[in-house]
């Protein structure tokens, strides 16, 4: 008999070791499942090849098609009905409609509240200027400061964005229908490459 | 103009004085056949009076986490309350105060 020993194969086997012992992968689900620690640190045990193949990006990286759910992924979704800020919108990065991130929303400007009625959202706020505030104290006062000094003395305002011109969430991001250009989401950048970037010997 | 940083952070007083807590989050409504981030209105101020309370995120309705975590934060989360804006009588600086008593327990609405 030239039959090589089970604990040769198992050890270099290309298989995983569930695949050859099937009480092994279902005694590791049961342990995953009732452990007080989170999932993420228990990996789900793939099926097939070792390497992944199963999810997404592994197949992609074989040539494999993508599915209309994960098609869907990609697409342009509407906010829910009832949101809390904190979690939908605060601190969420912005894409202009070509897709360019924009920056973040850093705060959020409603109408006066008025006897009877809930202040309306009027639009989105992003800068220092917004940001300062946020942080609080000294430190939220010299962050306001600085961020106004790189701007030009015409835009020294809050950069809003109507809400008009937010079109929902891509990506964990909330996608505008305009370009950043347009809604002057960029004058620190801006103003940060002329004056610094385009100066510093070597840039070009 | 109203900015949400003047909300978030604000203590809020029922109409006797009483605490209720800070507020840590607001939620917004909109009509179902609105676009974008037109049409929301704020509908309520969501406070809590621990340090804790919601924020590592538990008492969403669609967190899955390990069961004795939950199970834990959960309870935190029972001190997160919703205070709806038509209770609100004046912001005054950093205090808000209420013409009614007490707000709703956030358990009736989990957080969205």
């Amino acid at each position: 008999m030239t039959s090589e020993p089970v604990t040769v194969r198992l050890l270099f086997a290309s298989k995983p070791v569930w695949e050859a012992l099937p009480a092994v992968r279902a005694g590791y689900l049961a342990v995953r499942a009732i452990s007080p620690v989170s999932l993420r640190y228990w990996p789900m045990p793939a099926r097939g090849n070792a390497e992944g193949a199963e999810s997404a990006t592994g197949r992609y990286r074989q040539g494999g098609a993508m599915t209309d759910h994960e098609r869907d992924v990609g697409a342009v979704r509407p906010f829910p009905v009832t949101l809390d800020v904190d979690r939908w919108l605060l601190d969420r990065p912005l894409h202009d409609m070509d897709g360019v991130a924009s920056g973040k929303i850093d705060d959020l400007e409603f109408s006066d509240p008025v006897a009877g009625q809930a202040p309306e959202l009027v639009a989105v706020l992003r800068g220092p200027a917004a940001v300062g505030p946020r942080i609080g104290g000294r430190l939220g006062v010299w962050w306001t400061a600085i961020g106004l000094r790189l701007q030009t003395g015409r835009e020294r305002d809050l950069v809003s964005i109507p809400v008009g011109v937010v079109a929902g969430i891509r990506h964990a991001a909330v996608q505008l229908r305009s370009h950043r250009q347009a809604l002057g989401t960029e004058v620190i950048a801006d103003r940060v490459r002329e004056k610094i970037a385009h100066r510093t010997p070597g840039s070009g | 103009m109203m900015r949400a940083v003047e909300l978030i952070g604000c203590e809020v007083v029922d109409r006797d004085g009483a605490r209720i807590g800070r507020v840590c989050d607001l939620r917004l409504v909109a009509d179902p056949h609105t676009r974008g981030l037109s049409g929301y209105h704020l509908e309520s101020l969501v406070t809590r009076t621990g340090p804790i309370g919601d924020r590592l995120g538990y008492t969403t309705e669609h967190t899955v986490g390990p069961w004795s975590s939950a199970w834990l934060f959960r309870r935190f989360g029972r001190l997160v309350r919703l205070v709806p804006w038509r209770d609100v009588e004046a912001v005054d600086g950093r205090v808000i105060r209420l013409r009614a008593a007490v707000g709703v327990p956030c358990e009736g609405g989990p957080r969205q």
